[in-house]
């Protein structure tokens, strides 16, 4: 009697297994998308630089300029001896967009280092040209290869080219360079107590998206 | 009896009964027509997007849908619209839409429909937990591909969108993969 309820029970559970393993059954696959965003970038080097300084300046105020550019071609640092009331040079910059991303150039922000609050006797002035295709001989421009201090770029801060400037802000697609000169001018009236400090200015030039 | 017994063993005859059976088979595929475009227009050309399928089964269609996207920047938005076929002999139903992305990112928050079926996912940088990414995959504006049944020879209009926030950072690559999972009617 015990092996047949044994029996029973057993083939109970072979019974109820296989139909349950049938009815788990449940056929699936799947399909893909696969997506992949690169984001781009924006970088705008200094490609070449020049620093005019008067030799009316050079001899008046036995002024001297030294600069380098950084490494990364982001900062030119220049420095200069013996400033003066109405001391002034010339700043030129050929910068190229070698990111990936249209830039929208802007005038650039001066920030001093100084604590003694002589900034308010800087002042600047500054000229765009552009923008020009990366393969321009800019040695042949007026702007660049064959500018002269005194005559083109006035010690007034006003320029004297035949180019038009351009005003900021403007697109620089990229690859494409720009120009621009900055006039960086000490006032007539500062103060007696400038003599001997040292005042470091920093030019930035903001490049933003342009899109 | 002796010649009864013979007479007998003449009259028998056999029946064949030949059944032959074939299974069904699910598959989900992609095919034609297959659009993408992105924001930008003729006078800003910046951002770069191929969407193509891939794999392609004998039978119709493809197995996967590729999304490429290159020089993106913040704010910047791809629309696909594809198309989901039936090209099985059993009638497919979806029923889940999986994401798994890159190494760097995290899905910061999950999207569904009235129905509580996902639409769509934010991506966030695993690092600072900014939202960098809002990708959608939907079949029309606010309804999930899942619970669709599609049967034989049908097909399902779909839409793949994206959108780059102003956290995502430059020069970055950021990846992931939907996976649509789908199985018999229930």
């Amino acid at each position: 009697m015990n092996t047949t309820k044994t029996f029973a029970i057993f083939l109970a559970v072979v019974i109820t297994l296989s139909i349950a393993g049938f009815t788990y059954a449940h056929w699936t696959d799947t399909i893909c998308m696969n997506g992949s965003v690169k984001m781009a970038h924006i970088l705008v080097d200094i490609k070449s630089e020049k620093v005019l300084i008067s030799t009316n300046v050079q001899r008046q105020y036995q002024s001297y300029v030294e600069w380098e550019v950084s490494l990364d071609r982001h900062t030119l640092e220049i420095n200069s001896t013996n400033l003066a009331p109405c001391w002034y040079i010339w700043v030129g910059l050929i910068m190229q967009n070698q990111g990936t991303l249209p830039g929208k150039i802007k005038p650039p922000e001066y920030t001093f280092e100084d604590s003694l609050g002589f900034e308010d006797y800087f002042e600047t002035k500054e000229y765009f040209y552009g923008p020009y295709p990366e393969n321009t001989g800019f040695g042949k421009l007026e702007i660049w290869g064959k500018v002269e201090i005194d005559k083109h770029l006035k010690s007034d801060g006003s320029v004297a080219f035949t180019t038009p400037s351009t005003p900021a802000p403007f697109t620089l697609d990229p690859t494409q360079k720009a120009v621009i000169w900055i006039w960086i001018h000490v006032l007539p009236d500062v103060p007696d107590t400038a003599m001997g400090k040292i005042v470091t200015l920093n030019i930035n030039i903001i490049d933003d998206p342009a899109v | 009896m002796s010649i009864t017994g013979f007479t007998y063993a003449q009259w028998n005859d056999l029946i064949v009964i030949s059944n032959t059976m074939e299974f069904g088979h699910l598959t989900l595929r992609f095919v034609y027509p297959l659009d993408f475009s992105d924001i930008d227009d003729a006078s800003k050309d910046v951002g770069k997007l191929n969407c193509y399928y891939a794999d392609p089964d004998p039978q119709e269609g493809y197995k996967i849908l590729t999304i490429a996207i290159t020089n993106a920047y913040s704010g910047y938005e791809a629309y696909c619209d594809f198309t989901l076929k039936n090209i099985g002999t059993l009638p497919d139903h979806i029923e889940a839409v999986v994401i798994t992305q890159t190494l760097g990112l995290e899905v910061g928050e999950n999207y569904t429909d009235v129905n509580n079926n996902p639409v769509g996912w934010r991506f966030d940088d695993a690092l600072t937990d900014e939202p960098v990414l809002y990708v959608y995959v939907y079949k029309d504006t606010h309804s999930s591909l899942v619970c669709n049944t599609l049967n034989r020879g049908d097909e399902l209009q779909s839409k793949l969108s994206i959108r780059v926030t102003d956290n995502a950072k430059e020069c970055q690559s950021y990846g992931f993969q939907v996976q649509v999972m789908y199985g018999q009617v229930p």
